[in-house]
């Protein structure tokens, strides 16, 4: 019974939600290639899983293991710089924006995106759904069983900890001799 | 950059990241293959299946291909199909193949945005079948080669100016993914006419002539209204021309169009096979550094425990701590006079040398005219309009780096004439430096980033416009000695910051460490920087940060500053913990050196097109005198 059913899921959920997880997962991976073995992947398990079969809410189970599956890509990855720019997912272009600028905004994704993985799954869930996926707090909230307040609070935290994440990562010397005097 | 802009910075990021699409033919695809296999039966039924279909077809698709082989027997291939056989054998070659890249400006480009730092004379080498890659090019009339050698997992690059051939090691799946690469490269031709069929635009139509013992082949995109990724957009309305070798059916020749510009690259395959990078005209007596060593400096470090060696500390209430922050901020105010001074720093990300990348800060004081401006650099960074690493890096000299620095924007600078000050900060998801007329007040100095400021403990007086810093609540300063080396003094603060986070108290704390040596103008040895959650569950997320003083040297005039140290970053060991930030500091302080006018003055004179912020609103303070 849980395979037919979670056989139906899947469908309904591949007819209604299949475009968004893959842009999803494209938008939070560095390579056209890693998004469709993701997605792939995303679906295996959401097939393999009693969890969800039987949920409630089986499109927050879904949204909520892509966003896990491509973060745990992300933290077990060698951190090297994208090696293709060209396998990039394609990025609204424009004739004022030069290499270096392309370049730096592609680096500076990636290491928001890396910050990101390390975070709690509450605020990384908020911050992927809300700043990048760009639902409103009320949907969010109805998706993750909380109030549009606390959601807006975990997506605060979520900000203030991937800049944290952020500056010790890339501090200028005298960034690093101010320290938390300033 | 302040807080408030960082956090800008990063919601801007994250929502230009929520603008990209991926291509609806992708995602359609994607979608699609998830369909057929959630619609496949299982495979007992599967089997079952295939049997009972198999005997029905195989009479007909035995005369289908038998149809098949003799309409294709006796049909000229077209050329499209030559095409692709071209593109295919191509692709298939194995060797070196030798590309040399012509980039024209199209007569219908925008002025060019080409710097002084684009590079010319390119010429890449790759071998496809052990995943070599060598490339020359040029940059301010300095002569570049780059050379990878996967199967000694070794990086080798040479700069004229420099004369001298550096060795880095990569790491072994760089090397491999280097092998791969050249697997997959170069003209993937095939690959992108695949990629253009599955996108869902029309077929090119191709047609062929002879050129001069060459096959040409014209690629036309019909205009049909299809969708047309961006990607392939201007190819799609330039066409594209290929050239291939009748007898070899390799491509010889391309012209495609690229950023308004045309680009035509020429291929060569086999000779000259390039054994080292002294084949590509390096001479050969010249210097060879072997940097592989610099790994190992950082192999030791186990950065995913915490720090190895902690200090035994014990406390010293003989300090008057009044009179060393005194000391402390007269030393920071005091600065080294007139100088100029150049900070540069470079990241050895796990340890190795490859995709290096790093950073300069030039310092001047001048009178009362004052800069601090920051640059990105990479020794790779001219093949992309980035700025390189100058000669005799990491210690160039003024005459070395001062020429790549004056033709690029700095990413933050701040500059004052005396009169006027102007501020140079990097904005937005792809960060533009912007610049604004700010109100004259403080330029960080070089002296900052050598001693620390400390909060006065009990003094809370100061100057008009000074700003001073005061031991709050929640907040510890306190003299220690190390056991070790007790010719040291140590000066410990720590910061605590509470407060309550979905009905549960957070505690978040900053500790410092700073080791530095009275008697040598309190020069800096070693700091260690402390920070996470103080709750048990969080002492497993506690991050240290050490700076290790390793040389120190004095100026003429009697005055100490470091030279060069290193930077660890230490986390505890997490599941997927990635190794700590490696970076070393190199810093040169020239006393009497001088810079000329104009880098005092409105960055607009030297970089016209810069646009401009709103003016700054930051607090009046008066300028340094």
């Amino acid at each position: 019974m849980d395979g037919r059913r979670s056989h139906k899921r899947l469908t309904l959920l591949l007819d209604e939600q299949g475009s968004r997880l893959y842009a999803a997962l494209a938008r939070l991976t560095p390579g056209r290639d890693l998004a469709a073995e993701l997605f792939q992947e995303l679906f295996l398990r959401l097939a393999r899983s009693a969890t969800f079969a039987t949920a409630d809410d089986p499109d927050r189970f879904a949204w909520r293991t892509a966003i896990n599956l491509a973060m745990e890509w992300r933290r077990g990855r060698d951190r090297r710089p994208v090696q293709h720019p060209e396998n990039y997912v394609r990025e609204p272009e424009s004739a004022e924006v030069s290499p270096l600028e392309t370049l730096i905004h592609r680096e500076q994704v990636e290491r928001v995106l890396d910050a990101l993985s390390e975070l709690s799954e509450s605020m990384r869930e908020c911050f992927v759904l809300r700043l990048i996926e760009q639902q409103p707090y009320e949907q969010i909230a109805r998706q993750l069983g909380k109030t549009p307040h606390q959601v807006r609070g975990l997506c605060h935290a979520a900000i203030r900890n991937v800049r944290e994440r952020l500056n010790a990562n890339h501090r200028t010397p005298a960034d690093a001799k101010a320290g938390g005097h300033d | 950059m302040t807080e408030r802009q960082e956090y800008r910075q990063i919601i801007e990021a994250a929502r230009q990241l929520g603008r990209t699409r991926p291509d609806s033919a992708e995602v359609d695809e994607a979608v699609a293959e998830i369909r057929r296999r959630l619609a496949q039966p299982s495979p007992s039924r599967r089997r079952r299946r295939v049997f009972a279909a198999v005997a029905a077809i195989s009479a007909a698709a035995a005369a289908l291909l038998v149809a098949v082989l003799i309409v294709n027997s006796s049909r000229p291939a077209t050329a499209a199909e030559r095409l692709r056989d071209a593109a295919d054998a191509t692709h298939a070659y194995k060797g070196w193949v030798h590309i040399r890249p012509q980039q024209r400006p199209a007569s219908t480009a925008p002025a060019s945005r080409r710097s002084l730092l684009e590079p010319t004379d390119v010429i890449m080498h790759i071998n496809t079948a052990d995943g070599r890659v060598a490339v020359q090019f040029k940059v301010l009339g300095m002569r570049n080669v780059l050379m990878n050698v996967p199967e000694r997992q070794e990086q080798l690059v040479y700069n004229s100016a420099m004369n001298a051939v550096r060795i880095d090691a990569i790491g072994k799946d760089v090397a491999k993914g280097w092998i791969k690469a050249a697997a997959d490269a170069p003209l993937r031709l095939a690959d992108m006419l695949a990629e253009m069929k599955k996108s869902g635009m029309a077929e090119p139509r191709v047609t062929s002539t002879d050129d001069n013992g060459l096959t040409r082949f014209e690629l036309t995109f019909p205009q049909d209204g299809r969708p047309v990724p961006d990607r392939y957009r201007e190819i799609a309305m330039a066409g594209q021309t290929v050239w291939v070798d009748p007898e070899s059916k390799l491509i010889r020749r391309m012209r495609t169009h690229s950023e308004g510009r045309d680009l035509l690259v020429e291929t060569s395959y086999g000779a000259p096979e390039i054994r080292d990078i002294y084949d590509l005209g390096v001479p050969r007596d010249t210097q060879a550094i072997d940097a592989r060593a610099d790994a190992k400096l950082f192999a030791d470090e186990d950065t995913t425990r915490p720090a190895a060696r902690e200090p035994t500390t014990r406390p010293d209430p003989t300090v008057d701590l009044d009179a060393v922050a005194e000391r402390l901020r007269g030393r920071i105010a005091a600065g080294f006079g007139d100088h100029v001074a150049l900070l540069c720093q470079e990241d050895f990300p796990n340890g190795h040398g490859t995709h290096r990348s790093g950073a300069m800060t030039l310092y001047a004081h001048q009178g009362k005219a004052e800069l601090s401006n920051y640059y990105l650099a990479a020794p790779l960074g001219p093949i992309m309009g980035l700025l390189g690493f100058p000669p005799n890096w990491p210690t160039p000299s003024l005459d070395d780096a001062l020429p790549m620095l004056k033709p690029v924007i700095p990413v933050h600078a701040t500059v004052t004439d005396g009169e006027h000050a102007w501020g140079i900060q990097s904005y937005g998801a792809q960060p533009r430096p912007m610049v604004q007329t700010i109100p004259p007040a403080h330029t960080p100095s070089v002296a900052e980033i050598i001693w620390p400021r400390l909060p006065s403990p009990n003094k809370a007086k100061g100057q008009d416009g000074e700003v001073i810093y005061n031991i709050t609540i929640n907040s510890t300063l306190e003299a220690v000695r190390d056991v070790d080396r007790p010719e040291l003094l140590g000066l410990h603060t720590t910061t605590a910051t509470k407060f309550n986070w979905n009905g549960r108290d957070v505690q978040q704390r900053n500790e410092y460490f700073y080791w530095i040596d009275p008697a040598r103008e309190d020069m800096p040895i070693e700091t260690m920087h402390r920070f996470g959650g103080l709750a048990p569950e969080d002492q497993n997320k506690i991050t240290t940060i050490r700076q290790i003083y390793e040389e120190h040297t004095r100026l003429p005039d009697g005055k100490w500053h470091p030279t060069a140290w290193r930077e660890l970053e230490q986390r505890p060991a997490q599941a997927g913990a990635e190794p700590g930030l490696r970076r070393r500091y190199w810093l040169q302080i020239l006393p009497n050196a001088k810079l000329e006018a104009e880098w005092f003055a409105d960055p607009r004179q030297r970089f016209p097109h810069l646009p401009e912020t709103r003016p700054a609103t930051g607090p009046q303070t008066r300028p340094r005198d």
